[in-house]
């Protein structure tokens, strides 16, 4: 990788060290907020609606989108903004008005834990080693951007430019757990629209504005004939297709993101009310309106100004380097190193969650039949966050073997979400899906979708078909929960007693004995 | 991981990609005003259920019965624009 000397004044690096003191002097103001374990993972119940909104796609976008969304939007096009628009509505509504209040008023803290007590604690213990590895390499990819990142902007060493985020993300997730993740998110994200308007108003400018980029583009060849479409046909050999959009991305990728996702689910149960909860989902849909515009296009700029570059990921770097004049880069590399801390704190947060709430109390309770200490847990949360950190930016440099980083998140994504979103939505819709279904139809989906995934390309008509794959792993994951939960005993009354949909929300005495059941936990 | 793509070459694949072949043959067919349509459809339906919910469901924890929060309200305003997008890029 093309290693640069670094581009900031004095100027820039005042901007960036006070950005980021201000980010650790906010993780310390919230630390004397932390007295439990409750505190620390969900805040004491106490965000607002519209700190959990912009927290939810700040946590979303961060540094996947303004690096690697950005270079696959100078390889593939304008088509990779359906990750943001057909990816946000309607999943986002379905989410606000019918799985938050489901979360909510079950009294869950995480996915695995609502599917543990629904399917039992076979499906709970699979679901939380998918999520805690799908998270924890995560976490590497977003160490990896910034490293690739900063790199190419500051000439920094990746090995450093790794471990400075691990540094800096480590100290305020540590201490003042998820209100300070999603207090300092609510910056970032003033700070990442800012940023990121500059430098796509810096970009324009410097190519004479939209036509004059359409028309650079678009004479660049016939294989850039497609990049200012939104909609492609599958004729055409591309990861996007707009079959797979509407069948992988529209039905199941986003549904499954934001109804499963644990740093979304975290957010909301952390809200001070339920209607916050909801409200926070629809705000968050219509700031997802912009991110396009701020993320995507300016990676359509570089190619327009940079058409050789031999790395898509480098697009966004190359800007910054080329046009940002002194003070607005100091601005604009503060916006990004907010949008990666703002992911890595919520991919951070949410791990060390499923550990404590799906591993370590459930063992805790086994063991000695009592409810586990709760400053011992705190403790542990704590420790727990600083080890999952390192442990990340150790993963971090293996990352590099992907092609573009977004595709490879989106492959890792595919895998298991289809799945997931199956027996979620039958465990909360169905009454008679039982433990056997559930675990029968995550296992052999997710069996499904590798399957799918190793032979794609051979069996549907696109370049990397995880829309496909992620989709037809959905159908599969519902019809063999279905064939199972039929073909073996029904669950009984009361081990469903709360956790499907209609009782949970309407009826009187469910909603009093789950009441009776969040105190007791 | 060569052996197991390799034995799903062989077996699976020759099971499955006749019916999926099939399938996207038809979507293939499809011509772009109909993309546009489909998704319209999709983002309208997958969204217009909520205006039907109960204002006693969309505000409950709400801290006043002011106007505003009613959310089913927002709806509208929330799906315009992107059925603009669809309609129109």
């Amino acid at each position: 990788m093309e290693a640069a000397e670094s581009i900031l004044t004095p100027i820039d690096t005042i901007i960036i060290a006070a950005y980021l003191g201000a980010v650790l002097v906010l993780g310390y103001l919230f630390s004397r907020y932390v007295k439990s374990s409750g505190d620390f993972i969900l805040a004491g119940k106490s965000l607002p609606f519209w700190a959990i909104g912009m927290s939810v796609v700040v946590s979303d976008i961060g540094a996947i989108d303004m690096v690697s969304g950005a270079g696959a939007a100078y390889k593939y096009g304008l088509a990779q903004a359906n990750f943001d628009w057909l990816g946000s509505v309607p999943a986002m509504v379905i989410v606000a008005f019918v799985f938050v209040p489901f979360y909510w008023r079950s009294g869950v803290c995480t996915l695995p834990e609502f599917l543990g007590r629904r399917y039992g604690p076979a499906v709970r213990f699979f679901q939380a080693v998918i999520w805690l590895g799908f998270l924890l390499s995560m976490l590497a990819v977003m160490l990896w951007t910034s490293a690739v990142f900063l790199n190419t902007v500051l000439g920094m060493p990746n090995q450093a430019a790794i471990w400075l985020t691990v540094f800096v993300v480590g100290i305020y997730t540590i201490l003042g757990g998820l209100a300070a993740v999603v207090v300092t998110d609510a910056m970032q994200m003033v700070i990442m629209f800012i940023g990121a308007g500059a430098l796509l108003g810096l970009s324009l400018w410097e190519i004479g504005g939209w036509s004059n980029m359409v028309q650079t583009i678009s004479a660049m060849g016939p294989q850039f004939e497609q990049h200012f479409n939104l909609l492609i046909s599958s004729q055409i050999d591309t990861p996007y297709p707009w079959s797979g959009m509407l069948m992988g991305l529209g039905i199941v990728l986003s549904t499954a993101y934001f109804s499963s996702n644990q740093a979304v689910i975290q957010r909301v149960l952390g809200a001070r009310s339920e209607w916050d909860a909801k409200a926070s989902m629809l705000l968050a849909a219509f700031l997802k309106l912009l991110i396009p515009v701020l993320v995507l296009l300016p990676g359509l700029a570089a190619l327009a100004l940079y058409p050789d570059l031999e790395d898509p990921d480098q697009a966004v770097p190359k800007l910054v380097r080329e046009l940002l004049p002194p003070g607005l880069a100091g601005l604009v590399f503060a916006a990004f190193f907010a949008a990666l801390m703002s992911s890595v704190d919520s991919f951070l947060n949410s791990a060390t969650t499923i550990i404590i709430s799906d591993g370590y109390k459930p063992a805790s309770r086994a063991l000695s039949g009592t409810e586990p200490d709760d400053r011992r847990c705190l403790l542990l949360t704590r420790v727990l966050t600083g080890v999952l950190i390192v442990a990340a930016g150790f993963l971090a440099p293996y990352i590099d073997q992907f092609e573009t980083i977004y595709t490879a998140m989106q492959t890792l994504l595919s895998l298991f979400q289809g799945p997931t979103l199956a027996v979620l939505v039958l465990g909360v819709f169905w009454r008679r899906a039982n433990a056997w279904g559930g675990f029968a139809g995550l296992l052999l989906g997710v069996m499904c979708s590798g399957s799918l995934s190793l032979v794609g390309e051979s069996l549907f008509p696109s370049e990397n078909p995880f829309l496909y794959v992620a989709f037809w792993a959905f159908v599969f994951s519902l019809i063999v929960t279905v064939v199972v939960s039929l073909l073996t005993p029904p669950p009984s009354k009361n081990q469903i007693r709360g956790l499907v949909f209609g009782e949970a929300v309407r009826d009187e005495a469910t909603q009093t004995l789950l009441k009776e059941r969040i105190q007791s936990d | 991981m060569e052996k197991i793509t390799f034995f799903l070459e062989q077996n699976l694949v020759p099971l499955l990609k006749p019916a999926f072949d099939s399938f996207h043959s038809v979507i293939d067919q499809l011509p772009p005003p109909v993309w546009r349509f489909s998704i319209c459809a999709y983002l309208v339906m997958g969204t217009i259920w909520a205006l039907f919910l109960s204002r006693d469901y969309v505000l409950l924890g709400s801290p006043d019965q002011a106007r505003w929060r009613d959310l089913r309200l927002w709806i509208p305003v929330l799906l315009v624009p992107y059925l603009l997008i669809y309609l129109f890029i």
